[in-house]
């Protein structure tokens, strides 16, 4: 334990380690929150105008969309019923107006010139409208005794806007996902404090782990021993990082508090463990290790998701099996189960994904490590 | 345990034991550097050996080597009469090494440094406390226990290099270059010091290019260039190897080359020449030419401002084996 307590007071009586470890992370998610944090969807998204032909028309479509509130305040719509289908035709052709409904052999169409937000919110309400006119005809011609509770259900609906852009866990918004990401971001920087813990033992990368390398202490303790401290460190910067965003920015994160400091627990280990074994794969100087460490972390980040959303969709989607040997991913996974799916087993299973990697990155760090003589030091 | 019988030599009727056998030792490093060449050398128990030569003869590539840091492709190197791999901890923790480089952490006070290395092969804590103490007091550090390296000069940052390596009274003292570097005053006292480790029991191997080092403290010097060993013995034994019996320096008011013919024609005089106002006389082993040196130039009446002799240096044996200074 004495190589632990001393290689902890190293870390902590350096400056930068302190910085990169708790202050960087926070610094961050303060800018987040000055930048965005204080927007919701619902301030985002403003009345959309919607024109519907007054000469091929719906009462009741135009009723639905006339009560559908962002808020309580809000419409969604501004429906405009006033022109012909014409010149609604004409207008689009100028540009004046992004789209028009019009009715026509009992379909709905929504015709537009270009995609765009408000297009989208409006033909995401259009294909619920229909689905759930589509449900009470059926119900209505198969199962007439059971309507009034599907209209029940129906009524509870209230909010279209959440149910279009909020997912499946109702409380959620949208916008902690970007501290979910700085959370994951934060553990994944684990993997510089994996580059210095290779530094600092393999002799060819300083006269300091030369001369540690010399001394009779077993290699695996130095390993376990430096990881240890790297841990509790880059831990205890990580749960300072969620009580500060949770406490201080109040960033909602419902009732996962410990479920996301757990992930912060297991994506600390899979950050330094991450980068230590890369570390002693690639030959070089530390400076080049932590570059390369770097960029894989950045591509591996971008792969997960966590700049562009939809990167991540595309992975699960062609190349599954990227997403369960990367670290950021199941990173990002895990805490996006949390957000998402409110799924507890799909949470576990990424963790526990995420640990066995850990092992194997900390066991092939050692092998690697293990009896070895340098071509120089 | 010492396993190896032919790890014992008889001195004067008294077994002693060998510490280091380095056996054709060769190594090339990556980028086609010959660093050592069929290297073979021993080091006995009780010695402060010396690895003499210039910078990039490949001493440090041989402690490297010893202390199984590199890999080298051909040869042997036993430890106590054990091979030594890189996880022999056995060996490993009768050994202290004192590295060329300062190696110690920026983050740890001066106490705390020497405590960390000395507790890498010292467990008990009241024993590790009074060889922490000993170690402070050995390089004169005590007035400097709390401070961080980064506070401390060229010469005190060596000491405690020292001392962190040494801190556990090992078997086998490994020195690296520790002068390199260092102010006269701090020289002497880590040469000191090393003498007076030597005479508390451990074998040293020191390594250096500075010849008046080891011609000061080493009982055998191995004198190494281009990864090869060039001569080996006693320093007195090197001497008597070469032709080369004194050397005279004249400082003269003027530089004179008629005087050179002159010097040459006296008896056993091996070489003449200038070293900017400086005349050097070389002569062979015998008597000293002083008193003949002095007459010609009374003689002549030659006005100088000085004269000085010394007998053969370790820079004068490489320099005859090899044809350059050490310091080239």
């Amino acid at each position: 334990m004495r190589i632990y307590f001393t290689r902890l007071k190293c870390l902590l009586r350096d400056k930068g380690n302190l910085f990169w470890a708790i202050i960087f992370p926070i610094c961050l998610g303060t800018f987040f929150y000055l930048g965005f944090g204080r927007l919701t969807m619902d301030s985002m998204i403003d009345t959309v105008d919607a024109y519907v032909a007054s000469d091929y028309t719906l009462d009741i479509l135009v009723k639905e969309m006339q009560e559908v509130k962002i808020n309580n305040d809000k419409p969604l719509f501004n429906v405009d019923v006033s022109k012909s289908k014409d010149e609604l035709e004409q207008l689009l052709l100028d540009n004046k107006i992004k789209g028009y409904i019009y009715i026509e052999n009992d379909e709905i169409v929504y015709r537009v010139n270009s995609s765009g937000l408000e297009q989208t919110i409006t033909k995401s309400f259009l294909d619920q409208y229909l689905q759930i006119t589509t449900l009470i005809i059926k119900v209505n011609t198969t199962n007439p005794d059971k309507l009034l509770d599907v209209l029940t259900d129906l009524g509870n609906q209230q909010s279209y806007v959440k149910e279009i852009l909020a997912g499946s866990n109702p409380k959620a918004n949208r916008l902690n996902i970007y501290f979910y990401a700085l959370i994951a971001m934060a553990c994944m920087y684990g993997s510089f404090w994996g580059v210095g813990l290779v530094r600092d033992i393999e002799a060819d990368n300083s006269p300091l782990a030369a001369r540690v390398n010399i001394t009779p202490t077993h290699k695996f303790k130095l390993i376990i021993m430096y990881f240890l401290a790297a841990l509790t460190l880059h831990f205890f910067g990580n749960v300072v990082l969620v009580l500060y965003l949770k406490y201080l920015l109040q960033v909602e994160f419902s009732n996962n508090l410990a479920l996301i400091i757990l992930t912060s627990f297991v994506g600390t280990i899979g950050g330094i463990t991450f980068g230590s074994f890369i570390a002693v794969l690639v030959t070089g100087s530390p400076e080049k290790k932590e570059g390369i460490v770097n960029v894989i972390s950045l591509f591996l980040s971008f792969l997960s998701g966590l700049m562009v959303l939809e990167v991540k969709y595309f992975i699960d989607h062609n190349i599954p099996i990227l997403g369960y040997i990367n670290p950021a991913s199941l990173l990002t996974d895990s805490l996006y189960s949390l957000y998402y799916y409110n799924s507890i087993s799909r949470y576990f299973t990424r963790l526990a994904i995420l640990a066995v990697l850990s092992i194997v990155f900390i066991i092939g760090t050692y092998i690697k490590m293990r009896g070895n003589r340098y071509d120089s030091v | 345990m010492i396993t190896d019988k032919y790890f014992y030599h008889v001195v004067k009727g008294w077994v002693v034991e060998m510490i280091v056998k380095v056996e054709n030792v060769s190594k090339t490093y990556k980028n086609g550097v010959k660093a050592l060449q069929n290297l073979s050398f021993e080091v006995r128990e009780g010695e402060i050996f010396g690895l003499l030569g210039p910078n990039g003869s490949g001493k440090t590539t041989t402690i490297n080597c010893i202390l199984a840091l590199l890999k080298y492709e051909a040869g042997n190197i036993e430890i106590f009469g054990e091979q030594m791999t890189p996880e022999r901890y056995d060996i490993k923790a009768q050994i202290g090494y004192v590295p060329q480089q300062v190696a110690v952490f920026n983050e740890l006070t001066v106490e705390e440094n020497i405590d960390y290395f000395c507790g890498l092969y010292v467990k008990d804590k009241t024993k590790r406390k009074a060889l922490v103490d000993e170690a402070i007091d050995f390089v004169s550090l005590n007035d400097y226990r709390k401070f961080y390296p980064k506070k401390l000069s060229g010469g005190l940052l060596r000491r405690l290099n020292i001392a962190c390596g040494i801190a556990h009274k090992p078997r086998l003292i490994i020195l690296d270059e520790p002068t390199v570097a260092v102010d006269p005053q701090s020289r002497n006292k880590i040469l000191e010091g090393i003498m007076k480790l030597n005479k508390q029991g451990a074998t040293i191997i020191y390594t250096s290019h500075y010849m008046e080092e080891v011609e000061q403290i080493c009982s055998y010097i191995v004198i190494m260039d281009k990864g090869q060993v060039v001569s080996h013995g006693t320093k007195e034994k090197l001497k008597a190897m070469i032709t080369l019996g004194e050397t005279i320096e004249i400082t003269l008011p003027n530089r004179n080359e008629a005087y050179l013919e002159l010097f040459r024609k006296l008896p056993n005089v091996l070489d003449c020449f200038y070293k900017d106002r400086i005349l050097v006389v070389k002569s062979g082993k015998g008597q000293t030419n002083v008193p003949n040196v002095l007459q010609l130039m009374q003689e002549h009446n030659f006005n100088y401002e000085n004269i000085y002799s010394s007998l053969p240096t370790l820079n004068d044996v490489f320099l005859e084996i090899t044809g350059k200074e050490l310091r080239d």
